[in-house]
Parts: C-alpha cells; structure tokens; sequence
C-alpha cells in the first residue's frame, strides 16, 4: 500500500473524475443496459412460468404488462435491447479491428444512439396503437 | 469459465446468435395482435417457435452469465466476495435456463 502511494503510477479513471465523451458514456451505458437486460431475461422466464401454468396464470401477466408500471419498463427494455444489440455489433467490428480508430468511433456511437432512438420511436408508436 | 480466452470467444458466439434470434423475438412480439393466451400459447407450439425459444433461453442465459461476470470481475474488489458472487450467478443462471427449457416444454406438450 504504501509502495503504491509513492509510486507516480497513474489511477485508472473512475467515473466520477472521467470527462464524460461519447465512447465512454457508451461503454458504460453498454454495460448498465446488459444489466437491465438481464432483469428482463428473468422477468420473460416469469412470463413462460404463468404461460405454462395456464391461462388464468397467465391473467397474472397481463395486470403486469397492462398497468402503467408494466408498460414503461416494457417499453425500457425494448429500448436497452436494442442499444445494446446496435452497440454489441460496433463491438464485434472492433474485435475484428475495423473503426477502431477515435473519430470512427465516435461516429459509430452516434449511429448507434440515433437508430436506438429510431427503432424504439417506431415500436413505440405500434405499442401506442398509431401504427398498424 | 475456467480460460479467459474461452470466456471472450463464448461471450461473442453467443452475442452473434443472440443478435439473430432477438431480432426474430421481437418482431414475433410485435406481430401478435392482442396478447391472448391461446394465440401466444399456439405460436410457441409451432415447430420453429418453441425450438428457437429454447435456444434463445439458453443462449441468453449463457450470456447474460458471461456479462454479469466481466462486470462484478471489474466491480467487486473483494476477492472472495468477487468468487462467491461469480458462482452465486453461474449456478442461479443454469437453474433459471433449466426451468425455462422445462416451462416452455410445458407449453408445448
């Protein structure tokens, strides 16, 4: 402990003292949306729990997916699933080195926050009942 | 996961078929009309529903495993907490897929 206070190494950047940019901020967010995602993983496990239980179980779905609370974290998710699969394929491309490069991919993560914010207004706008 | 080299390589071939099945998930979804029970219990007794959405438990599973580890290795500086929490994850996300696979099995039979 006392080695490492003299040593001039520098910290790793903690959130609190990280500029935020747009790579970081997506790293992160790519991160907390996998979380969230694996809540919903588990809230679709109870929904085949109920379905395969029977139809009056499965009552017990719809008050949850019906009520306010039930739709906006429905709606949450539809939102995580599809940043985190836009962001998961920049990921990929990278693993295989292409748009590495800051400027690249500081572009790629303003796609992927634009068609995140596309494809939830569209399947918001079919769950609101305006689009058939 | 006892290489690290595994661990990446698993977490991205999961990632690659997740990517296709999700997309397949969702529109299905969004195609039911109203969410009656009969309509959804009929899709998923369809051939390729309930063995895509077998697929897609385990696989998701599998991966959501895979992130929660990366993250709580990253996380939780404690060693032996950091251990128990990796384990706690591995075994709660193969009991969960197993009862999924038995739940929609259910549904079909």
């Amino acid at each position: 402990m006392a080695k490492n206070k003299n040593s001039n190494n520098p910290l790793s950047p903690h959130l609190q003292i990280y500029k935020p940019q747009i790579t970081s901020v997506l790293s992160i967010s790519h991160r907390i949306s996998g979380l969230f995602l694996s809540l919903g993983l588990i809230c679709m496990f109870g929904f085949v729990t109920l379905l395969s239980l029977g139809e009056n179980y499965y009552k017990i779905w719809l008050c949850f997916s019906n009520s306010i609370f039930g739709e906006i974290v429905l709606m949450g998710w539809v939102v995580a699933l599809f940043f985190h699969m836009l962001n998961g394929v920049r990921h990929l491309f990278w693993d295989y080195g292409i748009g590495l490069s800051l400027n690249v991919a500081k572009w790629t993560g303003i796609v992927v926050c634009l068609l995140t914010i596309f494809l939830s207004f569209i399947v918001g706008l079919y769950f609101l009942g305006l689009v058939v | 996961m006892k290489s690290v080299v595994g661990h990446w390589k698993y977490q991205r071939y999961s990632a690659i078929l997740l990517l296709f099945i999700s997309l397949w998930l969702s529109i299905s979804i969004i195609c039911f009309s109203n969410y009656d029970y009969n309509q959804i219990v009929s899709w998923i007794r369809s051939p390729y529903g309930y063995l895509l959405l077998l697929v897609f438990f385990i696989t998701s599973f599998f991966h959501a495993r895979l992130g929660i580890q990366v993250v709580l290795e990253d996380y939780v500086s404690n060693e032996g907490l950091r251990n128990n929490l990796i384990l706690i994850v591995k075994y709660l996300s193969w009991l969960l897929s197993a009862l999924a696979v038995l739940f929609v099995l259910m549904i079909v039979f």
